[in-house]
């Protein structure tokens, strides 16, 4: 046994100068959002004042290839949980460690808390999602469109469906996207930090906001200004109200409303999946040291 | 066997110019003595100096013999003879015609080698790192199967990381075989390789081996020898098969595990060594889950014909079926989510098993000439079934036949059939003298074979009765293997050796990939028909030359260089790849000390150069290229005989392995990492072998019997070995033991595997997989994942010779 002891040490001595390339690294990972008190200027005269905005963010994969996806069966560097993040704190927070592989990364890809997994059938909703009640993305504020100020929510799923790939992330990089750094054995830290701003931009909200006339195939509410006008089935107007005395707005198609709400497929909906979906990125800060 | 014994001596003649010159000297000669008692021929083993050595040679060629004889049969044996030339103490009275003193007497001791020609006579070896075991060295630890006497082998380490129906996992002199794909294994004359194998490629399954058959084991590693062909890239090793105890023989074994063995062999006492019969089946729950196994082998040889022609065949058969554990994350053992020996409790990897069968046939002539010219031919033919089962990564696939299929369990199910045939021939000349202080013989041998491979791999669902959710390979390949090889081995004068040798392989394939092509998210099916069909030829072509000095009777120095080759994986080739192969450079530099059979020593150094390596691919359970590497290393062989009931031997191996390139990018990894001197992983920088066997008669005659008894010890150990991700494992250290009594024909004995109890991992691997498919998200980075290695385990056998 001792002279088993001390061929060991031989052999580790020996093995003191083996390297085999890569090494296992384990990079603290910090999340934050960005400076959205400001009021936004969305499509058309509409100003968003953001109150709250939350993101599930995770699971989080770099990959070694130019393209992430399929051909990224073997990452180099995972995060395999997923939390929410403040959009509107700039603060970087800490939400442990990405781990993997030191080596060159080329690509990145995630998901928003609701995670397509090749055993399942329907996607895997994280604790992330399921603290935004089943959402990805949600966010309040106040909306104004032509002198009416309204409040406004909106929270969204974003998630493979049926028609998309599945077993991968949602979102990765695309194929013009500048995204390449080395990751090394002694890697201080990576900061993902969202900026909410672009796609809120995107928003649309001026159908909402459009007068209308009663017909006969028409909705049950109309708007003049801020006159509700409720329609009968031949399309002639059986009731007005002015939404300005009650404290709300008419919004077309809906009437008086207290706020609005972006349901699935509208297009303000759709204008914030997509930006979710394709476009900004976050950014990403290599060597990050709080 | 009795030796022969001289009858007639005459005395040699002194030479005159060393009696001038007052010079002695002693001569041994390798004296080759017909079955009529004659002088058929003679070779200088041990010179004195080229006078001594031809009056030496010329009074030996008049002495008559009793011949050897086995049994009544007078057979052709041949003996080693020192002749003394010593000056008379007294001064010397001048006579014209002064003899010298030959040994008075030719007893046993004096015979250092005897061996019956007609059956195989030893290859002198070509290079340091030739090592020649016998029996007595083989069995010396006890062995739990046939393919264990490897262990002996400086240097070599075998590993059983999936089942007794799949081959073993070898490592030799810096290079993970794998399966086989490093090194060129015969048994009996018989290729063992299987070319193209779709679960690596050179696979080599020595689960039919039969320990108590193997008689010698040559461990060739480098390739400075001519007749090492395909898959000769650590070296090359031959089995010989022969029974030294004659007779009919049963053991019953039993043991951990519920494991139980029982062998036949039959061994006519009147015939040769080479000529007996054996039969082995074995069953076993196996330790821990999922490991139960059973087999069956036969082996079979005959040895017939005379001195001049002699004829053998041989055969193997072999079946062997066993569930399979299966590989185990080692993140998951830590957490005791899984235990060391078990197996993930999903169907798919419960549903993990191999197959193996096996039959070859081979038919071989021989002939030696009284003059010294040799030669052999022979035909073989073999068939190979294997099927395999295995998961490696849970649940990563998703079908590339079927639309938006996945997660079905990536239980990978590899079909490989081969058909051989196969011709060998070689002619060695008689000794060709220009002149007195030189000579030497010239050998040509050509190897041909052609398989016939048909292999599939496919995905199974095992939770819905093996249903294939996936094609991923079906091919028919077929390969033909030309060799031809030159070997001039020449003397100079009596110390200096010179082995210059030249081979070169022509390999094709013909492959009909019935798969190829298949790109269902490109083109829609309806556009062209599936199917790929692509041939290639090369040749591969080097040098194998030796140089060897003998400074001293007992110290021998040697240098070696070659140039080997492995062929492709067929699949993976091009239509019209011109020369496919990798390539190997290898040298030896190292000497030999030899003191009889009491001790030898062997201590030297070794560089290989790899053109290109492969390496393990678990997502698609085979080997993929990776880049060309080198090994830089030393060795240090002692194998003693201190007494007739004493055998030790002891081997240090050191290697550094390196990739010297980055390996091949791909789309998933278009810039593979890289470093100067990055270390192979897998490869264990030392490894040490130790074996003693002791065996003693306590009485000579016990109720007329013999009573004696046998002690051995194996011991292994790996130092601890760089992972990918500059990870290591942990050293491995396993001590084996046996021990026997004997009285006359019973023998009862038993053994014991890992007698510390070592927990080790028999193969290690790293690679993403995913064994919680319902447990969140799936992991996408490389973890290390372990095949466990057998723990402590007992045998007991009672044997009967009939």
């Amino acid at each position: 046994m001792r002279r088993a002891i001390m061929i060991s040490m031989l052999a580790l001595g020996a093995c003191a100068c083996v390297d085999t390339g890569q090494e296992r690294v384990s990079v603290p990972l910090y999340l934050a959002g960005s400076d959205l008190g400001s009021p936004l200027p969305a499509a058309g005269d509409t100003t968003l004042t953001i109150d709250s905005a939350e993101l599930a963010f995770g699971p989080l994969y770099f990959c070694a290839g130019n393209t992430a996806g399929e051909l990224c069966d073997t990452a180099r560097l995972e995060w395999l949980d997923a939390r929410v993040i403040d959009l509107t704190r700039e603060t970087p927070e800490r939400v442990g460690e990405i781990s993997g592989v030191s080596g060159p990364v080329r690509s990145f890809m995630y998901d928003l808390g609701i995670s397509s997994q090749l055993t399942r059938d329907q996607p895997y909703t994280l604790a992330a999602a399921r603290e935004l009640d089943g959402a990805s993305f949600r966010v309040s504020g106040s909306a104004s469109i032509a002198g009416v100020e309204l409040p406004f929510r909106a929270q969204l799923a974003v998630q493979q469906t049926e028609g998309t790939e599945p077993g991968v992330p949602v979102i990765r990089k695309s194929a013009s996207e500048r995204f390449s750094h080395d990751v090394g054995p002694d890697e201080p830290g990576v900061l993902v930090r969202f900026d909410a701003s672009s796609w809120l931009r995107s928003v649309d909200l001026r159908g909402y906001f459009e007068d209308g006339e009663c017909s006969a195939d028409g909705p049950e509410y109309v708007c003049a200004g801020q006159l509700e006008q409720r329609c009968t089935s031949d399309g002639t107007v059986s009731e007005t109200r002015d939404c300005s005395t009650l404290g709300q707005a008419c919004l077309a198609a809906k009437g008086c409303s207290s706020e609005l709400s972006f349901e699935v497929d509208s297009e303000p909906y759709r204008a914030l999946r997509n930006g979710l979906l394709a476009g900004g990125r976050p950014t990403f800060e290599w060597g990050f040291v709080p | 066997m009795t030796p022969p014994v001289a009858v007639h001596r005459v005395d040699a003649q002194y030479p005159a110019d060393a009696l001038s010159e007052r010079r002695e000297g002693r001569v041994e000669l390798f004296v080759t003595v017909a079955a009529d008692g004659s002088v058929a021929a003679t070779e200088v083993a041990s010179s004195a100096g080229t006078s001594f050595d031809t009056a030496a040679i010329a009074a030996v060629k008049a002495w008559r013999f009793e011949p050897a004889r086995r049994g009544d049969t007078a057979i052709v044996s041949r003996i080693r003879v020192p002749v003394a030339f010593t000056l008379p103490t007294t001064t010397p009275v001048p006579t014209l015609q002064p003899t010298a003193a030959p040994e008075p007497e030719l007893d046993s001791e004096r015979i250092i080698d005897v061996t019956v020609l007609g059956q195989r006579s030893k290859r002198p070896e070509r290079s340091i790192s030739d090592f020649e075991l016998d029996r007595d060295v083989l069995t010396a630890a006890p062995r739990s199967e046939g393919a264990e006497v490897l262990r002996a082998a400086p240097g070599l380490y075998i590993g059983r990381g999936e089942g007794p129906a799949v081959a073993h996992n070898y490592m030799l002199r810096g290079f993970d075989a794998d399966h086989g794909q490093d090194i060129a294994f015969r048994v009996g004359g018989l290729p063992i390789n299987l070319p193209s194998h779709i679960h690596g490629q050179g696979y080599a399954d020595l689960g039919f081996l039969i320990g108590d058959v193997v008689d010698s084991l040559r461990v060739s590693e480098g390739v400075a020898d001519p007749r090492q062909g395909d898959f000769a890239v650590a070296g090359s090793i031959d089995i010989q098969l022969g029974a030294a105890e004659r007779g009919a023989r049963l053991r019953s074994s039993y043991g951990s595990f519920n494991t139980f063995r029982q062998l036949m062999t039959w061994a006519p006492p009147e015939a040769e060594n080479e000529t007996f019969g054996a039969v082995q089946y074995m069953r076993t729950d196996g330790f821990g889950q999922n490991r139960a196994a059973q087999s069956g082998s036969g082996v079979f040889q005959l040895r017939a014909g005379s001195a001049e022609l002699s004829y053998r065949a041989i055969g193997i058969v072999h079946a062997a079926r066993s569930d399979l554990a299966g590989v185990l994350r080692q993140g998951d053992i830590d957490a005791g989510r899984v235990c060391f020996s078990c197996s993930y409790e999903h169907p798919t990897a419960r549903a993990q098993n191999a197959l193996a069968e096996r039959v070859l046939l081979g038919f071989f002539a021989d002939y030696n000439k009284p003059s010294g010219a040799n030669g052999q031919w022979g035909a073989f033919i073999g068939y190979d079934n294997f099927r395999l089962q295995e998961n490696f990564t849970g649940f990563l696939q998703r079908s590339r036949s079927l639309d938006r299929t996945s997660g079905r369990g990536d239980l990978i199910e590899q079909q490989n059939r081969t058909l051989t045939f196969g011709l060998t021939a070689r002619y060695r000349t008689a000794p060709l003298r220009p002149a007195a202080w030189t000579h030497g013989t010239l050998e040509l041998g050509m190897d041909a074979r052609l398989d016939l491979i048909d292999q599939a791999q496919n995905l199974l669902d095992a939770s819905v009765r093996s249903q294939t959710w996936d094609r991923r390979i079906d091919a028919g390949i077929r390969s033909a293997d030309l060799g031809a090889f030159a070997d001039l081995d020449w003397r100079f004068g009596s110390r200096l050796r010179a082995r210059l040798g030249v081979r070169g392989d022509v390999l094709s394939f013909d492959v009909d990939d019935r798969l190829g092509n298949f790109a269902p998210l490109i083109r829609p099916q309806d556009t062209y028909i599936v199917g790929f069909r692509r041939s290639a030829l090369g040749l591969a072509a080097g040098p194998r030359s030796s140089i060897e000095l003998q400074a001293t009777s007992w110290l021998t120095l040697l240098a070696a260089y070659g140039q080997g080759y492995r062929s492709p994986q067929a699949r993976l080739l091009e239509d019209g790849d011109d020369t496919p192969f990798s390539k190997v450079h290898s040298a030896d530099l190292g000497v030999r000390f030899d003191w009889g059979p009491a001790l030898r020593l062997t201590v030297g150094g070794y560089y290989t150069r790899l053109s290109d390596d492969v390496a393990f691919d678990a997502s698609e359970g085979r080997l993929e290229r990776i880049g060309a590497t080198q090994r830089l290393g030393a060795v240090a062989h002692l194998i003693t005989r201190p007494a007739s009931w004493l055998v030790g031997s002891l081997s240090f191996t050191f290697v550094k392995a390196t990739l010297l390139e980055p390996p091949p990018a791909t789309a998933e990894e278009p810039q593979p990492p890289f470093s100067e001197g990055q270390s192979l992983p897998f490869v264990p920088p030392v490894v040490v072998r130790a074996d003693v066997s002791a065996r003693r008669t306590f009485v000579e005659s016990l109720g007329g019997q013999r009573f004696g008894g046998r002690v051995g010890l194996g011991f292994s150990y790996l130092s601890p070995r760089p992972l990918p991700y500059s990870d290591f494992a942990a050293p491995v250290s396993l001590l084996d033991a046996t021990a026997a009594l004997e009285w006359g024909p019973i023998t009862l004995s038993a053994d014991v595997f890992n007698t510390l109890g070592s927990r080790y991992a028999a193969v290690e691997y790293s690679f993403p997989s995913d064994w919680d498919p319902n447990d969140g998200v799936r992991p996408r980075t490389p973890a290390r994942h372990i095949a466990a290695g057998s723990p402590f385990a007992c045998m007991f056998s009672l044997g009967v010779s009939l």
